[in-house]
C-alpha cells in the first residue's frame, strides 16, 4: 500500500514527467505499486525519460523521496488517509470504470464506505426555493432512516442535502473537486466542518492541498455516483453537472430518482429529461427508502401536531395549508376575511412554532 | 453722530444677533464697513445709497464708518441692507438712540427703495428673539410667515418711503393680524387606493407611520414598491406649530429649494442614488444642510438602496440614532436638526426576481448574498421593519376595477387615531415628562412594564428557543407597542408581540440568506 501511495504520488505530482512516459512506466509494471525506479533509470530511453531528469531511486532523488515522505507524515498526523484499488473500500464498480480512479483521500470517517446504505443527492447550484427544500427535507429524511447521504458540497441543492442530513445528527459524505484540506466553496466552512465534527466523511481524488479546477467537477461526480446505492437528482438545469452525475450513474448500474418539477422552470429542465428518459420520478421520500429494502415506519406520512395551543386564526390558515399547501397572505385573506394584523400575527405563530414557514415573497408553506 | 440697531445672521439654522454702530464724522465722502462682511454686504452700500435717494433723503457727504458687532463672525446675506440704511438713517436724523434700539430690523432693499423678501426669517426672528428684542421691522411680504412666532412684535412695512416717516414720528406701526391662515388640509395628486393589490402591505404602512418606525420595502421590479412609499405623506399626521418652525428654518438656509412662508406639509426627500455624502448628510464650504435634514420630520426615502456608495449609507447611522447631524468644517460648527423616518426600497437579488412567484431568478446564490450584505449590519439593525411585496396577478387588476383598497384618508384616519390615543396613554404616566409623542427617541423607556403577562411569556420562550435575538426581541417591544396603539389598548397583548414578530428585518432577511 505505501510503495503504492509512495509511487503515485511521485509520479503524478513530484516528477514532471510527460504524458508519453507515464504512459509507458504504467503500461509496463502494469500498476503503481510494481514501478522499480532504477530499473526505469537504466532504461530511460525505453521509458521516454532524458538523462537531466532525476528520479527517486538513489541519491540524486533523495531530495524527492524526502518531500514525498513529508506528505505521508502530515497526511498521518492531520488523519487524512487514502483509498487505493486494492482497499476495501475501494466500489467495486470502479475497476472497471474510465476515467479510472486510481486513489481517493479521505478525512473523517472512512468506514461510511462500508455497509452503509448510501444515497446520494446531487442538483443545481442555484436552485429554486422548491429545489433547496426538497434537499434539505430529504437529507433529513434519509438521515434519520439511518442512511449516509453523499453529496458534493457545492452551494444550492447539494450544501441543503449536507444540512438537512447535518440537521439531525446524521452521517454525510462529501465529495470534493479540491483536495481535502481545501474547503470549496469557502462559504460552505461551516458544512465541512459539521460533517467532520459528527463523524462524516469527506472524500476527494485530488492532492490535499490542491485548489479545485474546473475539470475536477465532471470527474468527482462518477466518485459520487459509484460510492452511492441511489442517485436522487433534485433540479438540474438543462446543462447541469447534475445529468453528468445522473449519465455515471447509470453507466455504474445505479438507480437514478429525479425531482419533478414544472416544466416552465429551466431549473427542472434536466429532471423532467431523465424522467422522460426513465428516470424515477421522486414522488415520494419513501420510496426511496423502499428501494433500499428499508423499513419506513417512521416517518412515512407526515403527522399532524397538536394545534389546539394556538389561536384561533392561525389554527384556522393551518387547516387551510393542509389542504391547499400553499397559501398567499391575500389567500388568506380571501378565505378568512381576518384583518390583515391579525393574519400577520397568526402566520408569525405558525412560524414561530415551526408549522409553516415562508416559500416565497409572500407565500407560506406546510414545514 | 452716533446711533446703534440691531438685526441678526444665520448660524446654521440658529440665528445670530448683530448690532451695527454708524458713525458719521467729517471727512472725506466714504462709506466703510468693518466687522467681517461678506462680498453681498460690501454690496449693499450701493443698494442704501440709492434706496435712500430714491426717498429723497439727503444722503451724508461724509465719512460714515458702520461696525457689525460681533466682528467675529462673517456675515452673510442681503438682508441687512434695511439695518445698514437705517443705521445712517438714525445718525443722520439724529433720532433718540433709546428708539431705534428697541427695534431689531431685517430685509432687502432694492433700488427704488421698497423692501423685498428676506428668506430664512424664522432663523433671523429667533435670533433677535433670544437677545431680548421682541420688536421687529420686517417686509411685508415675509409678515405672513413670521407672525408664526410667539412673544414678537412685527412691524411690516413696503418700502423705505413710509418706514423714514414713521421713524421720523418716532411712530412705526405694528402690523395687523395677518389674513388667512391657511388651515385646510392640502390634497394630493394620488392616494392609496390607487395601489392595486399589496393590501396586507399597507397594513405594515400604517404601523410604519404611526411608530415612525424606518421602514424597508423588499420587492421584485414594478411590484409597486416605489408607488406604496411615494404615497407616504398623504398618510402622515400633521406636524406641531413648532415642528413647522424648525423646518421652515432649514428650508430657509438651503439655497435651492425657495420656499414661500411656513412650510405645513411633511418634506417627502427622494434623493437619487448618485448622491454624495455632502449631499445627504449636509456640509461643504458653507455648511449646508444635506438631505436627511431636509427630511427632518418627514420621509427620507431612497430608491434602489442597493445601488447607494456604501459609504454614504454608513453616514446615515449616527443621524438615525442621534436624531441630528453635528458637522463641523473650518473652525465652524453647526448642529442641523435631522429626526426623519428612513424608507428604503430594494430588489431580492440583482435580477430582481429571487422568490418571487412568477418569474425565475437568475442569479447565483452568491450573487444574491453579496447583494444583500451591501446593507451593513448596523444599518440593517437600524431599519426597524422589513416588508415582502410581490407582483399583483393579473386576476387583481381586475378585481381592483371593482373593489379598491382603503383609501388615504381612511389610514390617516387610523393613525391619527393611534397618535392620539398614545398621548392620552403618555399623558397618564406623569413621571414621564412631555416629550413630542411623535419622532420621539426611539428607547423603551417604559415600554416593556406595558407588556401583558402572556406576552411577556411568549417573547420568553422564544427567546430561550433561539428564535429572537437580543437585538430583535428590543426591537419587538417597540413595534408591538405601536401595534397596541393601533389597537387601542394600553397593555401589549400577545397578538401584538406576534404582529410585530412578522416585520421583523434580521428574521425576514435569513430567508434570503439561506
Amino acid at each position: 500500500m505505501e510503495a503504492y501511495i509512495k509511487n503515485y504520488m511521485m509520479l503524478e505530482k513530484y516528477l514532471k514527467l510527460s504524458k508519453d512516459s507515464k504512459k509507458q512506466i504504467l503500461s509496463h509494471f502494469e500498476g503503481y505499486q510494481y514501478i522499480n525506479w532504477s530499473y526505469i533509470s537504466d532504461h530511460r530511453s525505453y521509458f521516454l525519460i532524458d538523462t537531466s531528469t532525476r528520479l527517486p531511486h538513489s541519491l540524486e532523488g533523495a531530495m524527492l523521496t524526502k518531500a514525498c515522505n513529508d506528505d505521508l507524515l502530515f497526511m498521518q498526523r492531520s488523519n487524512i488517509d487514502y483509498i487505493t484499488p486494492m482497499s476495501k473500500y475501494y466500489p467495486e464498480i470502479l475497476y472497471h470504470y474510465k476515467p479510472y480512479v486510481n486513489i481517493m483521500f479521505t478525512k473523517g470517517n472512512k468506514a461510511l464506505l462500508g455497509d452503509e446504505r448510501r444515497v446520494a443527492i446531487v442538483g443545481s447550484r442555484k436552485p429554486t426555493s422548491y429545489g433547496r427544500k426538497v434537499a434539505f427535507d430529504l437529507g433529513k429524511y434519509l438521515a434519520q432512516l439511518g442512511v449516509v447521504v453523499v453529496s458534493g458540497m457545492a452551494l444550492g441543492v447539494d450544501a441543503q442535502a449536507h444540512r438537512g442530513a447535518l440537521d439531525v445528527n446524521g452521517k454525510t459524505i462529501a465529495v470534493l473537486a479540491s483536495g481535502v484540506n481545501q474547503i470549496y466553496p469557502p462559504t460552505n466552512e461551516p458544512i465541512y466542518k459539521t460533517i467532520l465534527q459528527q463523524e462524516g466523511l469527506i472524500l476527494s481524488e485530488q492532492f490535499i492541498d490542491d485548489m479545485a479546477l474546473k475539470h475536477h467537477f465532471p470527474l468527482r461526480n462518477r466518485i459520487i455516483s459509484a460510492i452511492s446505492d441511489v442517485v436522487v437528482i433534485v433540479e438540474a438545469g438543462e446543462k447541469s453537472g447534475s445529468l453528468i452525475t445522473a449519465t455515471h450513474a447509470i453507466e455504474q448500474g445505479k438507480t437514478v430518482f429525479a425531482l419533478p418539477g414544472n416544466i416552465n422552470s429551466p431549473q427542472s429542465v434536466g429532471c423532467n429529461q431523465l424522467i422522460y428518459e426513465g428516470a424515477i420520478p421522486l414522488i415520494k421520500f419513501s420510496h426511496i427508502a423502499e428501494h433500499l429494502g428499508l423499513n419506513t415506519g417512521l416517518q412515512h406520512e407526515r403527522v399532524f401536531l397538536n394545534v389546539s395551543h394556538l389561536t384561533e386564526t392561525s389554527q384556522l390558515i393551518y387547516k387551510l395549508l393542509k389542504t391547499k399547501k400553499t397559501l398567499s397572505i391575500e389567500e388568506i385573506k380571501a378565505a378568512t376575511n381576518c384583518e390583515y394584523s391579525e393574519i400577520y400575527a397568526a402566520v408569525s405563530e405558525l412560524i414561530l412554532d415551526d408549522l409553516c414557514e415562508y416559500s416565497s415573497l409572500t407565500d407560506i408553506i406546510l414545514v | 453722530m452716533y446711533s446703534k440697531v440691531f438685526t441678526a445672521v444665520n448660524w446654521g439654522i440658529e440665528g445670530q444677533c448683530v448690532e451695527i454702530e454708524t458713525n458719521i464724522v467729517r471727512g472725506l465722502p466714504n462709506h466703510i464697513i468693518v466687522g467681517l462682511p461678506s462680498t453681498i454686504v460690501m454690496e449693499s452700500k450701493e443698494r442704501v445709497k440709492t434706496a435712500l435717494k430714491a426717498t429723497h433723503m439727503r444722503f451724508p457727504e461724509d465719512r460714515i464708518v458702520q461696525n457689525l458687532f460681533p466682528a467675529s463672525i462673517r456675515k452673510e446675506g442681503a438682508h441687512l441692507d434695511l439695518p445698514i440704511a437705517m443705521g445712517i438713517v438714525a445718525s443722520v436724523l439724529e433720532i433718540s438712540n433709546e428708539y431705534t434700539q428697541t427695534f431689531g430690523f431685517l430685509g432687502e432693499l432694492s433700488l427704488d427703495g421698497k423692501l423685498k423678501r428676506v428668506q430664512g426669517i424664522l432663523s433671523l426672528i429667533e435670533g433677535l428673539k433670544k437677545m431680548g428684542i421682541h420688536k421687529i421691522v420686517i417686509p411685508k411680504e415675509n409678515y405672513p410667515e413670521a407672525s408664526y412666532v410667539d412673544d414678537v412684535a412685527f412691524y411690516p412695512y413696503e418700502d423705505l418711503q413710509t418706514l423714514l416717516e414713521d421713524v421720523k414720528m418716532l411712530n412705526i406701526i405694528e402690523g395687523s393680524c395677518p389674513e388667512s391662515r391657511s388651515n385646510e388640509l392640502p390634497s394630493f395628486e394620488y392616494d392609496y387606493d390607487e395601489v392595486v393589490g399589496q393590501h396586507a402591505a399597507l397594513r405594515a404602512v400604517e404601523v410604519a407611520i404611526t411608530g415612525f418606525h424606518n421602514l424597508l420595502i423588499v420587492g421584485p421590479p414594478g411590484c409597486g414598491k416605489s408607488m406604496i412609499a411615494q404615497r407616504l405623506v398623504t398618510i402622515m399626521p400633521e406636524m406641531t406649530l413648532s415642528e413647522k418652525i424648525e423646518l421652515t428654518k432649514v428650508y430657509g438656509i438651503s439655497l435651492s429649494d425657495h420656499s414661500d412662508g411656513l412650510i405645513h406639509l411633511r418634506p417627502f426627500r427622494s434623493p437619487h442614488h448618485t448622491i454624495t455624502r455632502v449631499g445627504l448628510v449636509g456640509g461643504g464650504s458653507a455648511l449646508y444642510p444635506g438631505e436627511i435634514s431636509k427630511a427632518h420630520k418627514g420621509v427620507l426615502y431612497l430608491d434602489e438602496i442597493a445601488e447607494f456608495k456604501s459609504d454614504v449609507l454608513e453616514a446615515l447611522r449616527e443621524p438615525l440614532t442621534t436624531q441630528r447631524v453635528h458637522l463641523t468644517k473650518g473652525g465652524k460648527s453647526l448642529t442641523y436638526p435631522a429626526s426623519f423616518m428612513l424608507v428604503a426600497t430594494m430588489n431580492p437579488c440583482p435580477c430582481g426576481n429571487y422568490l418571487s412567484k412568477d418569474e425565475t431568478c437568475t442569479c447565483s446564490h452568491i450573487d444574491i448574498k453579496r447583494y444583500f450584505n451591501k446593507l451593513s449590519g448596523p444599518m440593517l439593525d437600524r431599519i426597524d421593519m422589513t416588508l415582502f411585496v410581490d407582483r399583483v396577478q393579473n386576476t387583481d387588476i381586475h378585481e381592483h376595477q371593482i373593489h379598491r383598497g382603503k383609501s388615504s384618508k381612511e389610514i390617516k384616519e387610523t393613525i391619527d387615531r393611534a397618535l392620539a390615543f398614545r398621548k392620552m396613554r403618555e399623558n397618564k404616566h406623569a413621571d414621564e415628562d412631555g416629550k413630542s409623542i411623535y419622532g420621539q427617541s426611539h428607547e423603551q423607556i417604559g415600554v416593556k412594564k406595558d407588556l401583558s403577562e402572556e406576552a411577556q411569556k411568549i417573547l420568553n420562550t422564544y427567546h430561550e428557543k433561539g428564535k429572537l435575538t437580543m437585538r430583535s426581541y428590543q426591537k419587538i417591544i417597540l413595534l408591538s407597542r405601536t401595534i397596541a396603539d393601533l389597537d387601542g389598548t394600553e397593555t401589549i397583548l400577545k397578538k401584538h408581540i406576534l404582529e410585530a414578530y412578522s416585520y421583523q428585518t434580521s428574521n425576514q432577511i435569513k430567508r434570503f440568506l439561506t
